[in-house]
């Protein structure tokens, strides 16, 4: 048996310490995926993500790469449902640097860091909001999820080469941003 | 041509296959992808981010919670925010009501249960017809006394129910075809009802000066009281006014 596996059957019997080293391992993912894509709440949206992981681990079976897909599918899913009630209740977006995006990754009292960690986060929203949402949602779940591009069409329920063709364009399209403006994170 | 353009065609030269790999972080040989590989990497280093020490405590708690079902679930610290928020308010509405409660308890302040007095209006008519009465004389009938400033505060549930009394002997003494009743005035009728005039004490017309006690107003028999409210009292009242107007007062 594997560490991954170790650690799954420990998290199935509610162990702290498995939990916490599966939330470790996914939540700066989550949360940066779910920051990125202008969630209201991303805090709270990530610990309902990690709530609902928890209650589905003894209907999960598969490897690591599958945890993580599956991970973000339910992070994906939030996120849907998230927006459909904002949409209901006509909430505005969130700024994902107001939401102190940047300046949580940096360290606390370091005023020059927050700074530096506030532009990044600033240049990663502006560049992804030149992309449509589909775009935005494939990069962020290829780059910041680190999912392949099967787990990417199996989420959004796309093919893998739609998703692909969509990757490129969005990818193309940053790259022309950048080299317009020069700027760079 | 310009650098820009010369970029777009390079990356325009690049296949989906070397994308691919650029996104996935790994080295591509080919003119334009170095841009896009520091792009790829500094997006990743901007958004993925460790969450704060407190909000990873907190959502390891509640991965806990939801792992162990004996654990008490802990809901989100918005929905908390919330709950919180109520019961501030329920509290703020409680302690509102009970010094409210406690303010209606407090000298000076009426309550609401209270009951209002209710003053019977009492005709002119009605104290001409009653038969005065010394004070010497026992009356026995705590209803029948007069009006007096002691008696305002009490409900007048007495009192209502003889004028109601009067009411119904009015109605029988009509229905009984008596002629007074029918042609008389309002104060004969109700004489009429309580007996021969020869039986009453004493006069009761204002002015008529005599009485059963007529030294107790001060003035003699017979003399017209100038002060006094002789259509209330008579003999007994009409002296209570002052001194006649040719003898001074003592």
């Amino acid at each position: 048996m594997g560490p991954f596996e170790e650690v799954l059957r420990a998290a199935r019997d509610g162990r702290e310490r498995a939990l916490e080293s599966i939330y470790r391992d996914l939540a700066p993912a989550v949360l940066g995926y779910l920051r990125a894509q202008r969630a209201a709440e991303p805090e709270d949206l990530t610990s309902e993500v990690f709530v609902g992981v928890v209650r589905g681990l003894p209907s999960f079976s598969g490897d690591e790469r599958g945890f993580r897909s599956w991970v973000f599918s339910i992070a994906h899913r939030r996120l849907i449902d998230e927006r459909r009630r904002r949409a209901r209740s006509r909430e505005e977006p969130a700024d994902p640097v107001e939401l102190a995006g940047g300046v949580a990754g940096a360290p606390r009292g370091d005023v020059e860091a927050e700074g530096l960690a506030r532009l990044g986060a600033r240049w990663a929203a502006e560049l992804l909001d030149t992309l449509t949402e589909e775009q935005r949602t494939v990069v962020l779940l290829r780059v910041v999820a680190d999912l392949s591009v099967r787990d990417v069409a199996e989420i959004t329920g796309r093919s893998s080469g739609a998703v692909k063709t969509m990757q490129r364009r969005a990818m193309l399209r940053l790259a022309r941003r950048i080299e317009r403006e020069g700027v760079s994170g | 041509m310009t650098p820009l353009d010369d970029y777009q065609d390079e990356m325009g030269r690049l296949t989906s296959q070397q994308i691919d790999s650029i996104v996935e972080g790994r080295p591509v040989e080919a003119p334009g992808a170095e841009r896009l590989e520091v792009f790829v990497h500094d997006l990743r280093r901007n958004l993925v981010i460790d969450p704060e020490p407190e909000t990873a405590a907190w959502h390891v708690a509640a991965m806990t919670a939801a792992a162990r079902p004996d654990v008490p679930r802990l809901r989100p610290r918005r929905l908390t925010t919330k709950l919180a928020f109520a019961a501030a308010l329920l509290l703020g509405a409680g302690v509102a009501t009970a010094a409210t409660v406690r303010l209606g308890d407090a000298p000076g302040i009426v309550p609401d249960d209270l009951p209002i007095p209710v003053r019977t209006e009492v005709d002119a008519d009605d104290q001409v017809s009653e038969p005065p009465r010394t004070t010497d004389e026992p009356t026995g009938d705590v209803t029948e006394r007069p009006f007096e400033r002691d008696d305002e505060p009490r409900a007048p549930s007495a009192r209502s129910t003889d004028g109601c009394a009067k009411a119904a002997a009015a109605a029988g003494a009509a229905s009984a075809g008596d002629p007074c009743a029918k042609g008389g005035g309002k104060g004969e009728e109700r004489r009429d009802d309580r007996g021969p005039p020869e039986e009453l004490p004493g006069p009761s017309r204002p002015g008529s000066g005599r009485g059963p006690n007529p030294g107790s107003g001060g003035g003699p028999p017979g003399d017209v009281p100038i002060g006094g409210s002789g259509a209330s009292g008579g003999g007994r009242s009409g002296g209570s006014g002052g001194a006649p107007r040719d003898v001074p007062a003592p």
